[in-house]
């Protein structure tokens, strides 16, 4: 399919998007403190490198900034 | 010329469900043939206010754009990227989300906003709007052309957010479920 033709973050996201939607719902919907400080930040570190990478030179790179 | 198109939905799920589902309905897209036309969708900036926990992202929509050879030729390719940026509150219990086309942005301007809150009736349910706005810009030399992009848009977002919705439906279902199993 087009999707899964090779895209080489979808590790990186799948862990980040797990963290975040657990983070979401057991912490910031139901304000369980400290609700304002996102606890994801290791696998956000580790998807971005990567998709910050991906998208260099491509023409969407100058659209994202 | 612009052209708009709304509708309302009510889930009769909580607001914390309805947004949670939100947040995944453009995740793990190999496993919703309902949102084959989505090719993927990455965060491209997060962050939580300190002072009023508004949790603001931004992300980076990819859609396959099937569309007629000429029209591939202007954009270069079949896919059409939008961004979207949204806003959630849990203090006020609001959310709205805001998508536009960056693809042919100089031509067509889709703007899609979606606002979810609890129902007014009903604090157990989420009252859902979306309204979308389509503007061709004076650049646009061919009217005609103009009118069948709308117009096209239009029965596309028609389509897609039935089939959208249909995803949030068995998503909140399944958060649902879940939450009873984990008595929570």
């Amino acid at each position: 399919s087009r999707r899964s033709s090779g895209d080489p973050c979808k590790a990186a996201r799948s862990a980040y998007d797990r963290c975040f939607n657990r983070w979401y719902l057991e912490t910031y919907v139901k304000k369980m403190e400290p609700w304002k400080k996102e606890d994801c930040g290791a696998e956000w570190e580790e998807y971005q490198a990567c998709f910050t990478k991906r998208l260099e030179g491509t023409k969407i790179e100058q659209l994202v900034k | 010329m612009v052209r708009g198109y709304k509708q309302e939905h009510v889930y009769k799920h909580p607001w914390d469900r309805v947004t949670a589902a939100t947040w995944r309905k453009y995740q793990d897209l190999d496993n919703k043939p309902q949102l084959s036309h989505v090719l993927s969708v990455d965060t491209i900036a997060r962050r939580v206010d300190g002072a009023t926990g508004v949790l603001e992202s931004t992300r980076l929509v990819s859609v396959n754009a099937p569309c007629p050879w000429w029209l591939q030729r202007i954009i270069g390719d079949r896919v059409c990227h939008c961004i979207e940026r949204s806003s959630v509150d849990a203090a006020a219990r609001t959310m709205q989300i805001v998508t536009r086309n960056v693809t042919l942005k100089d031509f067509v301007e889709v703007e899609e906003k979606c606002w979810c809150s609890p129902h007014p009736q009903n604090p157990d349910w989420t009252l859902f709007r979306q309204e979308m706005n389509i503007r061709c810009s004076t650049l646009s030399a061919l009217a005609s052309l103009a009118e069948k992009i709308e117009q096209r848009c239009i029965e596309k977002f028609q389509q897609n957010s039935a089939k959208g919705r249909q995803v949030m439906e068995q998503l909140c279902a399944f958060l649902e479920k879940e939450s009873s199993l984990g008595g929570s």
